[in-house]
């Protein structure tokens, strides 16, 4: 993954060189077992878990994105939902540029629980952060318990990103992502806070120029 | 759009700035804390606000923007904060040493064991068919426990001292290794015998005998400190198995009495009881002498419960706590059952009631005998039946009244009534009963011998 970035530019599979890359911290949060593992895995991997096991501290996986002439590098921190983890996220958002809060749209509670990782994202996260709701398992539409549209005014009022998504199927995974990746550089433009940040060899510094010029 | 991504997928308590996995939650955190404290942050979110401030400097920047990066700095710094002292405190790691503990101590354990183990069997290889003669003894051990060449040691292993024709090499029966006889331990046949079968008893020696005594070699056997000390390790193990703490005594003791003495109890009552309805199957001497048994089983009870308060114990301790739980239980257990036990009516009383007893029989028996005599009037029959009446009246109340001298007189008169020896026989019964303290084999005895009286009493009709 050094590699990737060091040259300053990148082969595409066409043989085209990318210009530009730019490095996106990415954390989601949400109670346990909505789903924020399954949805990393199938935007990172393709793959899906009938089984996913429940996720231990955080996991960190990264992928890219091309948009346009930008290759748009996620840095996923993928937290453990579990009550007894909650002292760890801070560490993980902090800095983020980016957000992805899940709920189960078969789980009010989720979807409460969702609201509050919102709210302490706004107070606590960097101002700037790009949050966006997913409320997944839209496969299980049936039995669902979090009417869209509630969820699409919530997402609204607070200037959310919101899709419906299902890990499942791939409904909207790569969608929310895709959305997250368009909306990150023109949040970005004006702001000093290093939204892009290089990977670990570059300086500070240079890292400044990446996208927003 | 999407590039293939081959990187490994990392899980775990990861530190969000060089992804080391911290192995736990708290490590995690203090790894932060240590590694990538709010020092270094304040200065990389300083040089933001020097660096807004210089692009203010050089582009005239609004103040809104530099207010809004101290801003931002200052909300990561609170969000440290947070991750700093967020959430209860958990203990810290548990580790179990038990394991490790037991690994160290099986083969230790076992070896004693098989040593141990080694050294019984041939002390019992030795103890049978074992010879008189103290030649054949000798070869004896020698055959079943291979002696060290005495060549090969120069010096006593245990005193350091050199052998020379006053100081004597020895060899251990049962290791066969060499010593000085100073350095020899000599173990009693019997109580070799005791350790080989723990339930052997042995005539108990004067308490010196596995000292250092020299006795004759037919009944000791000769062995190093080392063995002798593995010997009795199992031997104290085997005592300490069996023996039990002197409270425990005590207390199975005083259980046994409270078990012996219920019955004694529910049978005093029993005969006061019919003492005051003027029954005549126990007397007054019974029920005293029962009370007097019952007394000192009592007495014999508090002293016992006394005794454990004597035992040593320390202040405050568990086993004070025990011994004078067991002394309460006692004092409770006597006031409940034997102090609150009825008194011994007077004997006045006793006649009067048995007396008045008597009279309502009397009554009693008059009023049928003249209802009878009534019916049977009309019958022609009553000369027998008033007869009838008369007799038993007068044999109830001999019986009632004095039940040892009432018979007696007859009993000379019809010595050859095969029923009068019977019932003579069944009083010589009740008299041993009553001195042996058996109240309910009086009482089938009693019954029995009423029975007698009844059948006594219609024959002499008959006649």
């Amino acid at each position: 993954m050094a590699n990737n970035q060091r040259g300053g530019g990148i082969q595409r599979p066409n043989g085209a060189t990318q210009n530009k890359i730019c490095q996106f911290k990415l954390v989601l949060l949400g109670e346990s077992a909505v789903g924020k593992s399954s949805l990393v895995l199938r935007f990172v991997k393709g793959q899906f878990h009938e089984y996913q096991e429940s996720t231990i501290g955080a996991a960190f996986l990264t992928q890219t994105v091309h948009i346009e002439e930008t290759a748009v590098k996620f840095e996923i921190w993928d937290t453990a939902g579990q009550e007894r983890y909650h002292s760890l996220a801070p560490m993980y958002y902090r800095g983020a540029q980016a957000a992805i809060v899940v709920y189960d749209i078969q789980n009010q509670d989720s979807f409460v629980r969702a609201q509050t990782w919102v709210k302490e994202l706004q107070r606590q996260a960097s101002p700037n952060i790009v949050i966006a709701l997913a409320g997944n398992k839209a496969d299980l539409a049936a039995s669902r318990a979090v009417d869209y549209e509630e969820a699409k005014q919530y997402a609204d009022e607070n200037g959310l990103l919101f899709m419906e998504t299902s890990a499942k199927t791939a409904v909207n995974v790569n969608e929310i992502f895709l959305a997250i990746a368009k909306k990150l550089p023109k949040n970005e433009g004006t702001g000093p806070q290093q939204n892009i940040r290089p990977s670990g060899n570059e300086t500070n510094r240079t890292s400044g120029n990446c996208c927003s010029k | 759009m999407f590039s293939d991504n081959d990187s490994e997928i990392i899980e775990g308590f990861l530190c969000p700035i060089c992804r080391s996995d911290e192995k736990t939650a708290e490590d995690l955190l203090r790894h932060f804390e240590d590694e990538h404290s709010e020092e270094k942050d304040l200065i990389s979110t300083f040089r933001d606000v020097f660096k807004s401030a210089k692009k203010k400097i050089l582009n005239n920047l609004d103040e809104r923007e530099i207010s809004k990066a101290i801003e931002s700095s200052l909300s990561i710094n609170k969000s440290i904060i947070r991750v700093d002292f967020k959430g209860p405190q958990e203990i810290g790691i548990f580790k179990d040493h038990f394991e490790y503990f037991k690994a160290i101590r099986n083969p230790r354990l076992e070896r004693y064991a098989t040593e141990t183990n080694k050294l019984i069997i041939r002390l019992n290889k030795l103890l049978t068919n074992r010879p008189t003669d103290p030649q054949q003894i000798k070869q004896h051990e020698q055959n079943l426990v291979p002696w060290i060449d005495g060549k090969l040691v120069k010096l006593c292993p245990s005193c350091a001292k050199s052998f020379f024709f006053t100081r004597r090499q020895h060899h251990c029966r049962l290791c066969g290794a060499i010593m000085c006889n100073e350095c020899s331990h000599f173990l009693s046949i019997d109580e070799s015998m005791s350790i080989i079968n723990p339930s052997h008893e042995y005539p108990k020696p004067d308490s010196s005998q596995t000292d250092v005594i020299i006795k004759e070699p037919e009944d000791t056997i000769r062995m190093c400190e080392h063995c002798l000390h593995l010997l009795e390790t199992r031997k104290e193990m085997q005592d300490g198995r069996l023996a039990r703490p002197f409270i425990t005594k005590l207390y199975e003791r005083i259980e046994t009495l409270k078990k012996e003495v219920m019955p004694d109890i529910a049978m005093y009552e029993k005969i006061i009881k019919s003492l005051y309805k003027g029954d005549s199957v126990y007397t007054i001497a019974d029920a005293s002498a029962l009370r007097g048994k019952i007394g000192s089983i009592a007495e014999l009870l508090d002293d016992l419960s006394k005794k454990a308060l004597t035992l040593k114990a320390q202040q405050g301790s568990r086993e004070e706590a025990l011994h004078k739980s067991l002394r309460m239980g006692v004092i409770k257990f006597i006031k409940e059952y034997m102090l609150e036990l009825p008194q011994i009516p007077v004997e006045d009383e006793i006649k009067k009631i048995q007396q008045k007893r008597v009279m309502e029989l009397n009554q009693k028996i008059e009023r049928d005998r003249r209802l009878a005599q009534e019916a049977f009037e009309k019958y022609d029959l009553c000369g027998d039946i008033s007869y009838a009446a008369t007799s038993s009246k007068t044999g109830s109340a001999l019986r009632t009244v004095d039940n040892w001298s009432g018979y007696q007189e007859q009993n000379q008169t019809n010595a050859n009534d095969p029923l009068i020896i019977q019932i003579n026989i069944v009083k010589g019964y009740i008299k041993q009963a009553r001195e042996a303290m058996r109240f309910e084999e009086i009482e089938s005895l009693e019954a029995n011998l009423k029975e007698l009286q009844h059948e006594y009493w219609l024959k002499t009709q008959n006649n």
